[in-house]
C-alpha cells in the first residue's frame, strides 16, 4: 500500500507543470522533439541508413522520390502489420497519388533496386543512370500493373490491356505484379499473352508468395538482353530527336 | 494550476532515443532527443500544447492554433491530438506517421 502510494506520487510528479516547463525549455533549445511513438522515427531512420536506400538515393534528385523510396522500404519492414501498411499507403495516395503508391510498392518488392543494379552496369555515367531511372519512375503508371485477385474475372481484358500498353508505350514493355492469390492471376494473364500469335517476350521472376512478370513487345525479342534496356533505348531516341529536327 | 497524472504512475517514463545523421545546421541528429507522448495523460498533453502556443479542439480530436486545426502539410491532413509530433525550430507540428517523418527529415536535411 505504501509502495503503491509512493509510486502514484512519483507518477504525478512526472507529469507536473514543472516537468512541462523543463521539457519546453529543452524543446526551445532545439534539444528535444515530441513524438507519439518513437517507432515511426526509428523505422525511417533505419531505412535511411540502409545500404539499399543509400544506393537508390544516389540516383534520384531531391524531391518526392527519396521520400517515396524511404516509404517503400518502410512498407517492406512493416508488411506484417496490415493496419499500419494500409494507413501509410492511404497517406501516400492522398499526397502523391496512385503513381506515388506504385513507386513505393515497387521499392517495397525490390523491382526498383533490381532495375538500378542493371542500369548501373550498363550505363556510362551516374547522370546517365539517374536519367534512366527517372524515366522509368515518371512512367510508372503505364509500366506497372498491380494485379488483384478480383482480376481473375477479367483475364482476357487484362491481357488485352497489357498488350495494348506494350504496343503503344514508348518503352515497349510492361511489368505485372501479384502476391498471394493474385500470383495465379498474374500467371493466367501472362499465359494468355503468351498465346498471342505476335509472340510477346515474357520473363517472370517467381519469389514464392509473389511474382513479377515482364512483358516486352515482339520486335524487341531479338535485341533485348534485359528488360531495363528498353528504357535505355527510349532515352537514346529522345536524345536523337532534337538533333534530327535541327538538321 | 498544476496538472496531475494520477493513475499513470506506471507509464511515467521519459522515453528518449539518440538519433544519428544530419538533422539541420543548428540541430544535429546527434543532439536531438525524442520524448514519446505515448501513454502520457491528456492533461499533460494539453499543458504541453498550451506552453507551445497550441491547443486542442473542443472534441479533443485535433491540435489547433488560434482556434484553427493545425494541418500537416506533408499529408494535407489535420494533426490528431492522439498522434502528434512536434519538432523544434519553428515549432513544426506533424501527424506522427512515416511519410510525414520522412518528408520532414528530407526537407530539413537539405538545409545543410
Amino acid at each position: 500500500m505504501e509502495s503503491a502510494t509512493k509510486g502514484a506520487v512519483e507518477g504525478a510528479l512526472d507529469w507536473s507543470a514543472d516537468k512541462v516547463v523543463g521539457l519546453v525549455k529543452k524543446f526551445l533549445n532545439r534539444e528535444l522533439a515530441f513524438v507519439e511513438d518513437k517507432k515511426n522515427v526509428e523505422t525511417i531512420k533505419t531505412q535511411r541508413e540502409s545500404a539499399e536506400y543509400r544506393l537508390l538515393r544516389q540516383f534520384v534528385p531531391k524531391g518526392p522520390l527519396p521520400i517515396l523510396f524511404q516509404v517503400g522500404l518502410a512498407l517492406r519492414e512493416m508488411e506484417r502489420d496490415k493496419d499500419r501498411v494500409k494507413e501509410l499507403k492511404d497517406d501516400v495516395h492522398a499526397k502523391h497519388g496512385t503513381s506515388g503508391v506504385h513507386i513505393a510498392e515497387l521499392v517495397q518488392i525490390g523491382v526498383i533496386t533490381q532495375l538500378l543494379a542493371r542500369l548501373v552496369r550498363i550505363s556510362q555515367s551516374s547522370s546517365d543512370v539517374q536519367k534512366r531511372l527517372t524515366s522509368f519512375l515518371e512512367q510508372v503508371d503505364f509500366l506497372t500493373l498491380f494485379v488483384r485477385k478480383e482480376d481473375e474475372k477479367s483475364i482476357e481484358a487484362k491481357s488485352k490491356l497489357v498488350r495494348n500498353r506494350v504496343d503503344t508505350n514508348p518503352t515497349r514493355m510492361m511489368i505485372l505484379f501479384g502476391s498471394g492469390y493474385a500470383k495465379n492471376v498474374v500467371v493466367s494473364i501472362l499465359k494468355k499473352i503468351g498465346n498471342d500469335p505476335r509472340n510477346y517476350m515474357i520473363q517472370t521472376q517467381d519469389e514464392g508468395f509473389q511474382i513479377i512478370g515482364f512483358v516486352f513487345a515482339p520486335e524487341l525479342r531479338a535485341k533485348l538482353t534485359h528488360w531495363s534496356d528498353t528504357i535505355s533505348e527510349e532515352i537514346e531516341r529522345a536524345k536523337r530527336k532534337p538533333r534530327d529536327s535541327s538538321r | 494550476m498544476r496538472t496531475r497524472g494520477e493513475g499513470f504512475a506506471g507509464s511515467a517514463v521519459t522515453r528518449t532515443i539518440r538519433l544519428y545523421g544530419n538533422w539541420s545546421k543548428r540541430n544535429s541528429w546527434n543532439r536531438l532527443e525524442l520524448f514519446s507522448l505515448k501513454g502520457t495523460p491528456k492533461e499533460f498533453r494539453v499543458a504541453l500544447l498550451k506552453a507551445l502556443g497550441l491547443d486542442v479542439d473542443e472534441k479533443g480530436v485535433y491540435v489547433t492554433k488560434d482556434g484553427n486545426p493545425v494541418i500537416d502539410g506533408y499529408i494535407d491532413k489535420p494533426v490528431r491530438f492522439e498522434n502528434m509530433a512536434i519538432f523544434p525550430g519553428s515549432t513544426i507540428v506533424l501527424d506522427d506517421n512515416p511519410l510525414s517523418i520522412a518528408s520532414y527529415i528530407e526537407e530539413h536535411g537539405e538545409i545543410s
